[in-house]
């Protein structure tokens, strides 16, 4: 019975208090991408990366993506696609952080402002972190943290 | 006659006694001649007895005579004396019935007297023996008519006349003995010329009698007749009263306020009682207003409430209502003076005061009649009666006007029901609505949910479509949009230098080295003596920093990478600027690095 | 629920009330004071544009109050200044030249 409890504490209270934190995050970090695409755009080229050809398109999208896969995510909808992706930017992501880090670029990591605290181990870690969560969330997200409150709430509304 | 003659011829002087007798029989007949003329003059009963009285004692020779008449059914009559002493006369009279008694026996025979009959009667045969005066030996009983007898009585005779009278004188034909035949005959013929003379006065006393009954009659007749016309015209107004109480009644039953049945009312008890000016007054103290009807006078403001109350309250004092008891009317007594200063338009000779509730009272006051004289108790009584009519009607207004209201209340109920029906099935349909957009909701989440526990390449694509979709767009959109394809693509690329060349340049003739890259990488390498002017910032630095180098100094611009040529766009935008000389270090500043040339910090 | 409304209303109008004073407060016509450089003219108008004049040339920039006493002046461009805010002054960090200090013109 113990175990139960902390199975569902651990799994899926859990993954819906990380898929929450983890939807709010990127949506706040798309915000001021999408009003600055020219200095995110000079953030991707500092990162030295992406084919010149490809940054300012990659600068357009990516913030989209991350404000709908963020949205999504604290929605709970297409949790586990949307867990997948969002996973998958982060690993993107943190092998970017890694690599400018092996190189010594001395960038800031336009995570959410132009003007960030500079990028360092820490950054990486952070976004392992978030990664983790991002998996943890893929395996352990009950859609019933959401979805059945639904129906009891109308049953109870019903009677 | 024929007897007398038989006499006369068997006496011994003939002539003699012929003459004598014929002298009798001329003086009889002149007697008789005389008595018919006496008689045939008088038509008053008593006077016709007193002339015959007077009449027959002469040539009978009698010295006194009674004669009485009389009705034998109710013994009464009158008696004539003459001859007699004034007391024997006198109890004579008082003496009436009882000679009725005993000379009369047949009286109570109705019908039964025969006509003019003369009866002959012996004193001793008589039982009023004692009634008649001493000597009245010569008794003759008569009979008028139906109703009328007489008596008469004569003696004592003078001469010895009745020598002749013998034992066989019978009673049939010689009456009595006391007389002769001549005598005897002189008398009946006498006596038929009475009873004719009497039957002549009596019918014709009765026939004055009938006169003047008749007269009386009529008289009486006519007085009937002036009654029964004072009856006839109090019948015919009453009869006027009650058509216009009928017809006020039809009226007020279609009348449903209480201000009009007054005023009708109050016309009709005008017309019904010829009264001139009159008032009717309703003061209802529950919602505190006053309906009055004046009709022939001025209204003189009593239809406000003060006045009003107090008109009434003086009704109600002066009427002999002691406590206000519902359909009560009262006759107010005296309302002339009872009413006087309350504001009445004229002077009220009748007034009723009644009372439906305690709430509503009312006052009825009539003034003059038309004929100035007062209603008659009848008239009065009728009034009340009408007035407690009205007290009707005026309770069947105010309950029409209440069930009005509560009829009007009800339909708006009604229709606040309806309402509340329509908005509850409105309500309904909007429930049903609901769930079924509920049971959308909830099959769509449940459909999500099971979507969401599986992982999805489509879903992949749609969001990585979507993004692109609203990246590119929001970007044509935004005034701060930038260009898909870098700029240096489209341009053709810049004069290219060495690192050795650009070393050469910057210690001859003074070339500027420019480092294109953003403040991060300057800061952290650059070559020594250059300056950092980023695309990004290049009109603000360039304003502040390059407006005054001259346009000849060559200017030499590194900095680029994988990503992006900072280093072909900052040389651009000098070249536009109008610089004579811009040169783009070849392959940066790892080249100059590599020549181990100098560098900062 | 309707006193919550209230007090958020409220409280937003406050924040409102704060960045408008801050934003009035910095919006005007700078100086640059630096001699060594082009004399320069810093306009930032209440829209949240602003400007670098210099002679008769200028630079569009947009700016926007970031924590409290910085200001961020982006440029079309991409690029990024950051800039604090003094008694009346605005000490520009340029990039490559270090600070810049720019008065405030009295009106």
């Amino acid at each position: 019975m113990r175990k139960n409890i902390w199975r569902d504490v651990l799994g899926r209270w859990l993954a819906l208090a990380f898929r929450l934190y983890l939807g709010g995050v990127f949506v706040y970090a798309s915000v001021y991408k999408i009003g600055y695409a020219a200095e995110f755009a000079e953030t991707i080229a500092s990162y030295q990366i992406v084919p010149a050809l490809a940054v300012n398109a990659v600068a357009l999208v990516l913030p989209w993506l991350e404000l709908i896969c963020g949205a999504l995510l604290v929605a709970g909808v297409r949790v586990r696609t949307v867990s997948a992706m969002l996973g998958a930017l982060l690993v993107v992501f943190c092998l970017a952080v890694a690599v400018n880090l092996l190189r010594e670029t001395p960038i800031d990591c336009g995570c959410f402002h132009t003007l960030d605290e500079r990028m360092t181990w820490m950054t990486l870690v952070r976004d392992l972190t978030w990664l983790g969560m991002a998996i943890h969330v893929f395996f352990f997200d009950s859609p019933l943290a959401l979805e059945r409150r639904f129906p009891s709430t109308l049953k109870e509304i019903e009677t | 006659m024929d007897t007398a003659a038989g006499h006369l011829a068997a006496g011994p002087d003939t002539g003699q006694a012929l003459r004598l007798e014929l002298e009798r029989k001329r003086l009889s007949l002149r007697v008789l001649l005389e008595t018919a003329q006496e008689l045939s003059g008088i038509l008053q009963p008593r006077k016709i007895m007193e002339t015959f009285l007077l009449t027959a004692m002469g040539p009978i020779g009698a010295m006194g005579g009674v004669a009485v008449l009389a009705r034998p059914a109710s013994c009464e009559g009158m008696v004539l004396s003459r001859g007699l002493p004034a007391r024997e006369a006198e109890a004579l009279e008082q003496h009436l019935p009882d000679i009725c008694d005993a000379y009369f026996p047949y009286r109570d025979l109705d019908g039964d007297f025969p006509s003019s009959k003369i009866r002959a009667i012996r004193r001793d045969q008589a039982g009023g023996d004692s009634l008649l005066p001493r000597g009245m030996d010569i008794l003759l009983c008569f009979s008028v008519d139906d109703e009328h007898c007489g008596l008469l009585a004569l003696g004592p005779l003078l001469a010895g006349t009745n020598a002749d009278a013998g034992p066989d004188a019978d009673l049939g034909t010689g009456l009595d003995g006391a007389l002769d035949e001549d005598a005897s005959n002189l008398l009946h013929s006498l006596l038929h010329l009475l009873i004719g003379a009497l039957r002549g006065a009596l019918a014709v006393n009765s026939i004055r009698q009938l006169s003047v009954d008749l007269g009386r009659k009529n008289d009486r007749l006519t007085e009937a007749l002036a009654s029964s016309q004072t009856v006839q015209r109090g019948l015919d107004r009453r009869v006027h009263q009650l058509a216009a109480i009928n017809e006020l009644a039809e009226e007020m039953a279609h009348l449903h306020e209480v201000q009009g049945i007054l005023d009708s009312f109050l016309l009709t008890m005008l017309g019904a009682f010829s009264v001139s000016c009159g008032l009717a007054l309703v003061l209802d103290r529950a919602k505190r207003c006053v309906d009055l009807a004046v009709r022939g006078a001025p209204d003189t403001g009593l239809s406000s409430y003060g006045t009003a109350d107090v008109l009434v309250y003086k009704a109600f004092t002066a009427s002999g209502a002691r406590s206000v008891d519902p359909l009560t009317v009262e006759p107010v007594s005296d309302p002339a003076t009872a009413l006087a200063g309350c504001g009445l338009p004229f002077e009220g000779r009748c007034a009723m005061y009644f009372a439906l509730d305690r709430d509503v009272q009312g006052v009825l006051v009539l003034g003059e009649t038309l004929s100035g004289e007062a209603l008659e108790d009848e008239d009065a009584q009728m009034l009340r009666a009408q007035v407690g009519t009205l007290l009707g009607y005026v309770q069947g207004a105010r309950h029409l006007a209440i069930i009005t209201a509560l009829n009007d209340d009800l339909q708006r109920q009604n229709e606040e029901l309806t309402r509340t029906v329509t908005e509850l099935t409105e309500a309904r349909q909007t429930i049903d609505l609901l769930e079924r957009a509920g049971e959308r909701v909830r099959s769509f989440l449940h459909a999500e949910g099971l979507r969401s526990r599986r992982f999805s390449w489509m879903d992949c694509g749609i969001i990585l479509v979507a993004a692109m979709l609203l990246g590119f767009l929001f970007n044509l959109a935004s005034p701060n949009g930038v260009p898909l394809v870098p700029e240096h693509l489209r341009r053709l690329p810049a004069q290219t230098v060495t690192a050795q060349k650009a070393r050469e340049l910057q210690q001859s003739e003074g070339a500027l080295i420019v480092d294109a890259r953003p403040q991060a990488f300057f800061d952290q390498q650059h070559v020594r003596g250059a300056a950092n002017l980023t695309p990004a910032l290049f009109d603000m630095m360039y304003l502040m920093r390059f407006a005054q180098v001259p346009l000849s100094t060559p200017l030499i611009v590194y900095g680029g990478n994988i990503s992006r040529r900072w280093d072909e766009d900052v040389a651009a935008r000098l070249a536009a600027r109008e610089h004579e000389r811009v040169l783009v270090l070849e392959d940066g500043l790892p080249a100059w690095v590599a020549r181990g040339y100098p560098v900062e910090p | 629920m309707r006193r919550m409304l209230f007090c958020t209303l409220a409280l937003a109008l406050l924040l409102l009330a704060g960045c408008r004073g801050t934003v009035d407060d910095l919006a005007g016509d700078y100086e640059s004071e630096r001699v060594d450089l082009s004399p320069a003219r810093l306009t930032l108008r209440t829209d949240g544009g602003g400007s670098l004049t210099v002679g008769a040339e200028e630079a569009p920039f947009r700016w926007e109050v970031r924590d409290e006493g910085r200001v961020v002046l982006h440029t079309r461009q991409g690029g990024i200044i950051s800039a604090r805010q003094g008694r009346g002054t605005l000490e520009l960090d340029m990039p490559g030249s270090g600070k810049q200090v720019f008065r405030k013109k009295a009106k």
